[in-house]
């Protein structure tokens, strides 16, 4: 008999499956009533790295009756060797089984995770369809961004939690926690019940009605007392929610080793593709005093020496430089660096960047999204190319010789002539380099395009838009490196536009997609977001096998007027508006950001201590 | 009267820890340290932070009873402060043993001894009675059979553990995974025990 420790010295990366970090939280089980498996379904050092676990675990263990721990996804050749031996997943705490939990929660952050979601369930030795699964297994849960349409992935799931979930998951624990204390729980009876609570949705009880061309006819619900539009829940005062102040420390290095520090929730700016921006609003922000007394707490508590400001558009925090003269003067003395994510060029200054000095960055990372300013404007990103110059010059002038630039290739109205802008764009940026005299010369220019296809999402204003079919998509990211001839300073990256089509197709899928799943993971699919599983003709051959026309979700325009897979879910920014926003990316209006004037995304319905919004009539 | 400036900690790295590199585990120890406030120098630089050194690194997979870290504080605390502040910010397997001035240059390590623990059956003197030839992989990526019977300076079998003494120094090492392969073993652990001078007796300290 092969114990875990012999498996563990013929794996690659065993710290990945020891446990045992500090302030991992280990609670006796036989005092505890509750137990909760939260399940990231990717490795552990991507796990390791999301806030949200953190943020959800942490809340969840608050409550002394419940004790909730950590799972991922084992790479593939661990998985082989528990499969040899018989080793079902284990929580990594307590290295129990996930059949031993009263809930196994999955956050599904992207559409490319749903393969290594039922891997997980079978490597556990849980059915994979809900309704396969007796009083005995335990309850299956989603959250995340892609539980706002979780449809492909409802019939492997109990229920889901949609929105922000530190307050709506201990609630859920709660009713768990009541039920099973006064005798009345049974799966039915707790789904019914967590389905009258604000936030959750349990699929079963919605039955999805067809139309003969595939479409969706109706919903029809099970119950008479479950609601037919389910809100996505918020937390209301940023300052007040629940914020962990210490962190489970990774013994291996992980993907955002660090201090993540989360200024605010939604982003004010509104680009026309952008799906976080709208799932997050409406926009709140923490105060420069919470977050200050936070990210002293935490630095003293793991030793980390590097703090990273996250929010989808940090510079457009309205206290950005309070926050930075309360963080500098004990940050600097304890030699902890400040850093920022991706910037907004028209918001990047010579004092933002003096401000960040102390910062270890290679290069700076802009995202003008589209090459032309038309195309800019029909998206939405309110940037103009002076402000990428300036921004550009700005950090040459610091010293900094790299920039990396983010596009979207292929959105609704792109041309050829958008196309060609790309690479105009990139030339400019090395041509501003050579003009700026301060410059640092001494390492020579170096800038990376950074292409990705455009992915119609729910819940934003291109949602009824279709994805170019995958040669057309081919065809223009070639085409954009026939127009890119500064090979020596300009390096280009494009994502395969394989995945991005596998992933239009789940992003608006319906539950007609969960046989194709079921069929990918007979046939080995995992891991589709690393490039050495990814297998295109799998997915093909399950598509094909179960009678699924990828097209159909991928390269369709949607009928204004159809039901959407995801109607029953409210996300507060109202289908009137990104009918609104669709309408002008047309006619390449922008809209101006919440800032400058409110543009009546309905958000603010959802109530909270919100930045900018007018108070809801 | 001796300076406390310059810092030998003895520590265990065993149970789950055997799994984490040498670097995992140096990063591990400066977060630990920087936790538990230790004034200890830093580096100099763009980027400073703790001066550590380990004086023995080992490998992934082996257990220890016997590691040693290097540093220098810039306030001294005491000892005893520095074993109890660091033990408060550790995990487990990873225990502070006891600090105290460094007595012999790391240079001056030569042997050290493990224990390789397995129920496994295997006949050790008919093992150790002739050259045992092991494929070693060379930085160039070449395989090369060697002899380690010369880097094995003494051996004891009692039960179900193997005591081996190993050659340890920069110049002349061995992994005892080489050992555990030649053998034959699945099921084992491997314990660092004791870390010795060029006299094969002498604790280094």
């Amino acid at each position: 008999m092969t114990n875990l420790n012999t498996i563990l010295k013929q794996v690659q990366k065993p710290g990945r499956y020891t446990g045992g970090e500090f302030c991992a939280v280990c609670k006796e089980k036989e005092k505890v009533k509750e137990r909760i498996a939260f399940c990231f379904p990717d490795t552990y050092e991507i796990g390791m790295s999301n806030l949200g676990v953190r943020l959800l675990s942490g809340a969840l263990n608050e409550i002394p009756e419940v004790w909730c721990e950590r799972v991922y996804a084992p790479w593939p050749d661990m998985e082989e060797k528990m499969r040899e031996n018989g080793i079902p997943l284990f929580a990594h705490e307590s290295r129990d089984p996930l059949t031993d939990f009263d809930m196994v929660a999955f956050t599904l952050q992207y559409e490319l995770c749903y393969s290594n979601v039922l891997n997980m369930l079978d490597l556990a030795g849980i059915p994979l369809l809900a309704k396969d699964r007796g009083e005995e297994y335990p309850i299956i849960l989603g959250g995340g961004p892609c539980a706002y349409n979780a449809e492909p992935v409802a019939d492997f799931f109990d229920l889901f939690s949609i929105g922000e979930g530190e307050e709506a998951l201990p609630e859920l624990a709660r009713l768990w926690l009541s039920m099973k204390e006064e005798g009345s729980f049974t799966k039915e009876e707790f789904l019914h019940r967590a389905a009258k609570l604000p936030g959750f949705y349990v699929p079963s009880f919605y039955a999805v009605e067809y139309n003969e061309d595939g479409t969706i006819a109706r919903f029809v619900p099970k119950y008479d007392d479950i609601p037919m539009k389910i809100t996505k829940r918020i937390v209301k005062d940023m300052d007040a929610s629940y914020f962990p102040s210490e962190i489970c420390m990774p013994y291996i290095e992980t993907v955002h080793d660090r201090v993540v520090l989360e200024t605010g929730r939604g982003c004010i700016r509104g680009c026309r593709f952008c799906q976080a921006c709208m799932l997050f609003r409406p926009v709140r922000e923490k105060s420069p005093e919470v977050l200050n007394r936070q990210a002293k707490a935490l630095i003293a508590n793991t030793g980390y020496d590097e703090i990273t400001l996250s929010s989808l558009s940090i510079s457009d925090y309205s206290r950005l430089d309070e926050l930075t003269d309360g963080l500098l003067p004990w940050t600097e003395k304890k030699m902890v660096s400040l850093s920022l994510p991706s910037l907004r060029v028209d918001s990047f200054t010579k004092e933002l960047m003096e401000r960040m000095a102390t910062v270890r960055m290679g290069g700076i990372t802009f995202a003008p999204e589209a090459g032309t300013q038309r195309l800019r404007d029909a998206i939405n990103k309110n940037v103009e190319e002076a402000d990428l110059m300036r921004a550009c010059r700005v950090a040459f002038q610091g010293g900094k010789s790299s920039v990396k630039l983010y596009f979207k290739n292929t959105p609704p109205t792109e041309t050829y002539e958008d196309i060609a802008g790309i690479a105009d764009l990139s030339e400019k940026v090395v041509k501003t380099y050579f003009d700026t005299p301060e410059r640092n010369k001494a390492r020579g220019v170096n800038v990376t395009v950074s292409v990705a296809c455009f992915v119609p999402k729910p819940f934003t204003a291109f949602q009824w838009e279709a994805q170019d079919d995958l040669d057309v998509l081919m065809q223009k990211q070639m085409y954009l490196a026939e127009k890119i001839t500064d090979r020596k300073h300009i390096r280009y990256n494009w994502h395969d536009a394989h995945v991005s089509h596998i992933e239009a197709v789940f992003a608006r899928g319906s539950r007609k997609l969960s046989a194709a799943l079921l069929r990918a993971h007979e046939l080995g699919v995992k891991f589709d977001g690393w490039d050495e599983y990814f297998s295109y003709d799998k997915w093909m051959q399950a598509f094909n096998e179960t009678g699924i026309d990828t097209k159909f979700y991928a390269n369709r325009k949607i009928g204004l007027d159809e039901v959407l897979p995801w109607d029953l879910i409210d996300c507060g920014v109202t289908k009137a508006f990104f009918l609104r926003e669709r309408q002008k990316a047309y006619e390449s209006v922008t809209t101006p950001s919440c800032k400058e004037g409110c543009a009546g995304c309905g958000a603010n319905r959802l109530g909270g201590k919100t930045k900018w919004c007018p108070q809801s009539k | 009267m001796v300076s406390a400036e310059q810092v030998r900690v003895k520590f265990t790295k065993t149970g789950s820890l055997q799994f984490i590199s040498h670097l995992d585990l140096m990063r591990t120890v400066v977060r630990l340290m920087l936790r538990a406030e230790i004034p200890v120098a830093m580096t100099e630089g763009f980027n400073p932070h703790p001066k550590i050194s380990f004086v023995l690194p080992l490998s992934v997979g082996t257990q220890s009873e016997c590691e040693y870290l290097d540093f220098k504080i810039t306030n001294d605390i005491g000892f005893s402060s520095i074993i109890g502040r660091m033990n408060a910010q550790s995990v487990p397997g990873l225990t502070f043993l006891h600090a105290s001035t460094p007595v012999h240059k790391c240079g001056e390590v030569a042997f050290a001894v493990y224990d390789i623990v397995s129920d496994e059956e295997y006949d050790a003197g008919a093992l150790f009675s002739q050259p045992i030839v092991v494929t070693k992989h060379t930085k160039s990526g070449k395989d090369k059979e060697t002899d380690i019977r010369p880097q094995i300076r003494a051996w004891k079998k009692e039960g179900n553990t193997l005591t081996v003494t190993l050659a340890a120094s920069s110049a002349d090492y061995l992994n005892p995974e080489y050992l555990v392969t030649a053998i034959g073993l699945v099921n084992y652990d491997i314990i660092r025990k004791k870390v010795l001078l060029a006299d094969g007796e002498t604790e280094f300290e």
